[in-house]
């Protein structure tokens, strides 16, 4: 039978033959919302390079329901839509154009997901930018455009590299109620945050990455209560 | 440690940017004098020389007056070398932070420097302007000693006069006589320095790390919307990234007008040239188009949203032939009209197989 979601398994990848995570095994299920947590150079960035494709690892199998990364690159990727950390975006289309592209890449109709794209525009307060160049662009706009083309896309999982990143308080508030909706209807959603507190209120799980290795998976109550913290003082788990 | 020892040493500043800029400069004319650009420069100095041969002795005068166009093309020639080997300053946007204390030194030391240097450079580069326009002047019947060394002599003068100017304006006077650099004009002189040699380097060549303009070009709005992403998305994306970035089409535009200019030229020469001409210009726009696919692979999203690196690369090819083909029947049909059937054949069949089988 074939497993929804993304599966990692015992996955070890890192850099010129060096091993920044090592033997990492989890499961996003279908309509969770895992959180990808760690210090600085604990392997979160690497995890989701290995996650979404980019880089081949060194060891160990991805799936995405049940596609194999190595043996189906094509619809494992097709699968999924990816927020990187910091925008990135092709300066020489416009806002409108990215997102055709995004939907024609990724086989889906365009006349079918406009509607959604328009009301994603609407919300991110990006309507009546369609013809914008990505020059003209502030960051945090840049960083909502990579929002509304991936929650344009009907995938099975959504990684989002640290959401939160230059986007205002009320684009936050918005992120978070999409990325809850869209888990309600079945999409496994993969990010990584520092902001722990913030995210215990909205994932099912956090994945503590740990020198490379995976020291925790669980719900952020038993995170806490696995390290001797309250559940309201998960932001001191570094400290 | 090592980096305890590294210090910098405010006297030899300037050398230390100056050395610099040379191996930036070194860089990106390797960068520019590649191998097509010199087969591009080789042509262009041909066409140049056949010109110079078919109008030999000719007076050539303007209006049947004094002013001939063996005079306007020296005297043009010698305005170029004027606007070159300006004053140098290397200054940087973060001077005007750290160097804010050494301004006794700036004024004293490092700004001298700039001057001296550009001084130095001032004879050789306009020496070489001077000899390159001498068979201009020769045609124009300045054909004396005294004439050609009073030029000369002019030339150097309103240069070394030009860059006295620029470097007096670095400064201003305080009450009491003192000079302190005038760090607005200083900075913008250096900033206009910079895209001077950024502009210099775009002409005819994609170098890396160069800032490069994006146009939307809305005029084309009605065009690409005929042209949806949902049939071939790579062919879609490859057309509008080589329609709107400037290091790209422009260049080739460029290339293309020079060729354009030059096929007429050709009239009385062997078929072989204008052969040669059009098959130069599909090698050339090819090669110049090539590094903007570069470009766009490493935007994250192309291997993200595309597999296989090689669909992407025979996106790119079409898409670049779909651009280049109108280019190059405009030019075919010059040399079949212009110049000879057989020849525009000949390079429209040599001409189609390159830009087919050259990726």
């Amino acid at each position: 039978m074939k497993t929804m979601g993304l599966q990692i398994d015992n996955l070890t990848a890192g850099y010129a033959g060096q091993a920044v995570v090592n033997n990492l095994t989890f499961t996003v299920s279908t309509g969770q919302i895992v959180a990808l947590i760690g210090l600085n150079g604990a392997g979160k960035s690497t995890t989701l390079k290995q996650v979404i494709g980019l880089r081949q690892p060194q060891a160990g199998r991805l799936s995405l329901d049940g596609h194999d990364l190595e043996k189906e690159p094509a619809a494992y990727k097709a699968a999924l839509a990816y927020i990187p950390e910091q925008p990135v975006l092709y300066d020489e289309l416009t806002l409108a154009e990215h997102l055709h592209l995004m939907l024609a890449a990724h086989g889906q109709d365009d006349g079918a997901h406009w509607q959604r794209v328009t009301s994603l525009l609407t919300v991110f307060r990006l309507n009546g930018k369609e013809h914008w160049l990505p020059i003209h662009f502030s960051k945090g706009m840049k960083q909502k455009v990579m929002l509304v083309a991936a929650f344009s896309l009907d995938t099975s999982l959504l990684v989002i590299d640290e959401p939160f990143l230059g986007l205002d308080v009320l684009a936050q508030k918005q992120l978070i109620t999409l990325m809850k909706e869209r888990a309600k209807e079945g999409t496994a959603v993969l990010l990584t945050t520092h902001l722990l507190q913030q995210a215990a209120a909205y994932v099912d799980d956090f994945a503590l990455l740990e020198d490379g290795q995976l020291s925790f998976f669980g719900k952020p109550s038993e995170l806490a209560a696995d390290r001797g913290l309250s559940e309201n003082d998960l932001d001191a788990l570094f400290s | 440690m090592m980096a305890d020892k590294q210090t910098i040493e405010l006297a030899k500043l300037y050398d230390q940017r100056f050395r610099r800029q040379q191996k930036s400069n070194q860089r990106y004319l390797k960068l520019l004098f590649n191998d097509h650009f010199m087969i591009f420069l080789f042509i262009a100095f041909g066409a140049a020389v056949l010109l110079y041969q078919r109008y030999d002795g000719q007076a050539l005068r303007l209006f049947h007056s004094f002013l001939s166009v063996w005079l306007l093309l020296a005297l043009l020639l010698l305005l170029v070398g004027l606007r070159l080997g300006r004053i140098m300053t290397y200054l940087e946007e973060a001077d005007r932070v750290f160097l804010i204390g050494a301004d006794g030194f700036l004024v004293s030391h490092y700004l001298k420097k700039a001057r001296r240097q550009a001084m130095l450079w001032l004879f050789p580069v306009q020496l070489l302007f001077f000899l390159a326009a001498c068979p201009f002047f020769w045609q124009a019947g300045v054909r004396s000693t005294w004439q050609l060394l009073l030029i000369l002599f002019l030339q150097l003068s309103v240069k070394a006069f030009s860059i006295e100017q620029s470097y007096r304006r670095l400064f201003h006077q305080s009450s009491n006589g003192a000079l302190t650099v005038n760090w607005s004009i200083a900075q913008q002189q250096a900033a206009e320095q910079r895209n001077r040699r950024d502009r210099f380097f775009s002409l005819f060549a994609q170098v890396p790390q160069q800032v490069a303009a994006v146009k939307r070009r809305a005029y084309l709005d009605l065009l690409l919307e005929e042209l949806p992403f949902s049939k071939a998305p790579e062919q879609q994306l490859a057309l509008r990234i080589l329609l709107r970035y400037e290091g790209g089409l422009t260049l080739v535009l460029r290339q293309w007008l020079l060729v354009l200019f030059l096929l007429p030229l050709l009239e009385k020469q062997a078929a072989y040239w204008p052969i040669a001409f059009l098959l130069a210009f599909c090698y050339l726009a090819k090669r110049q188009l090539w590094p903007v696919f570069h470009r766009a692979e490493a935007i994250l999203w192309s291997p993200l949203l595309f597999v296989s690196q090689k669909k992407r690369r025979m996106a790119f090819h079409q898409a670049m032939n779909w651009l280049l083909f109108p280019l190059f029947v405009v030019l075919v049909l010059e040399t079949a009209v212009l110049i000879s059937l057989p020849a525009g054949v000949a390079g429209g069949i040599l001409g189609l197989l390159m830009l087919q089988v050259f990726r």
